[in-house]
């Protein structure tokens, strides 16, 4: 009895540490766990799925493909946080979610180091059966401020080349 | 000493009209499901420039003289402006407070962290939060079935803290349709 207790407890205590903090279904991530590492974002958004639609209607009147792109998402979850010189811990942060999401069969489409202004890109997606569920873009920007962290969550059916269309239509600033 | 009488009577019956229309125009505004009791600066530390508190009742009027002026045939209304008319048709209650900042800027950081945290105890979701450039900015909404039922929008700046609670419900779709047309 006392080692089913045990062994109860320890699968418990398993589930709970191998279980992604990050994962999410569809597509989804949750961003709640990286105030913990970050600090409050100095920026959060939240679209939903009505709220998409709307905003595509709007953008339709100016572009009619990136209209067609916003209705077609389920959600955007934006965070920016400032990071207050701790580049490093940032970084690490942002590989400790990396390797989560890859644990989650999300997959790499762009990993850039060092680019002109310093910054780290990280770009991941989820597909089922060959199409896209979600995206997940994240940018560490040392040189911006005291340094500035992005992460952003694109859910629904997005080409990957169109994420920056998505994010200048918004008003999201990544560079 | 006839006069101090009438004056008296005439405070007290305008008084009176004020108070009730004032009881009129915000009328049914607690039963709104997008009402929302807003986390306010008390009295004593801060007093609103602007406030207002609009029922059903209250926003019809206004409701019908904005209609009257946009319904003008030769004036084309801008997408803007289409957009403010749509959220008006689905409004059905406000809350509005202005308050000046003169060196108390605290006061309503207190009184935006407050209204957020007491917002997101009831269900409201987070739209935006901005704290950027010395100002603040929060929307949060009430989802009912696919709509609206409130948007409380808060900002702080350095010269200005505005409360605000819209009503309604309000539907995305047929904002989106509006934006359409």
């Amino acid at each position: 009895m006392k080692k089913l207790k045990q062994l109860i407890c320890l699968g418990l205590v398993t589930t709970m540490f191998t279980a992604p903090a990050f994962a999410g279904v569809n597509g989804q991530i949750d961003f709640e766990d990286l105030t913990a590492f970050y600090g409050e974002p100095k920026v959060e958004v939240n679209l939903s799925a009505s709220l998409m639609s709307m905003i595509g209607s709007f953008a339709k009147a100016e572009d009619p493909e990136v209209g067609q792109i916003l209705s077609n998402l389920e959600s955007i979850k934006v965070r920016v946080y400032n990071l207050n010189g701790e580049v490093e811990k940032a970084d690490s942060t942002m590989e400790s979610v990396a390797s989560e999401l890859r644990a989650e069969n999300w997959e790499t489409l762009v990993t850039v180091n060092d680019n002109e202004d310093n910054q780290k890109v990280r770009i991941f997606s989820k597909s089922t059966d060959d199409v896209i569920d979600g995206v997940v873009v994240m940018v560490i920007s040392p040189e911006k401020e005291s340094g500035e962290a992005v992460f952003i969550n694109i859910v629904g059916e997005i080409d990957p080349d169109k994420i920056a269309k998505v994010t200048d239509t918004l008003d999201i600033d990544i560079n | 000493m006839k006069f101090f009488k009438y004056l008296f009577i005439a405070v007290i019956t305008l008084g009176l009209i004020g108070g009730a229309g004032y009881l009129l125009a915000s009328s049914g505004i607690k039963s709104n499901p997008g009402y929302v009791k807003l986390v306010l600066p008390s009295s004593n530390s801060a007093s609103a420039q602007v406030a207002v508190d609009l029922g059903p009742n209250g926003v019809r009027p206004i409701r019908w003289f904005i209609q009257r002026i946009a319904d003008d045939p030769e004036r084309n209304l801008e997408l803007p402006e289409r957009l403010f008319m749509g959220v008006l048709d689905e409004l059905q209650g406000v809350q509005l407070r202005v308050y000046e900042v003169q060196g108390n800027r605290e006061i309503f950081e207190q009184a935006i962290n407050k209204s957020a945290a007491a917002l997101t105890q009831q269900g409201w979701e987070t739209l935006v939060k901005v704290r950027e450039n010395n100002e603040r900015v929060v929307i949060m909404q009430s989802v009912d079935q696919d709509q609206i039922a409130g948007i409380s929008l808060l900002v702080s700046t350095p010269e200005n803290a505005v409360f605000t609670n819209l009503m309604g419900p309000f539907n995305p779709e047929s904002l989106a349709e509006i934006a359409n047309r």
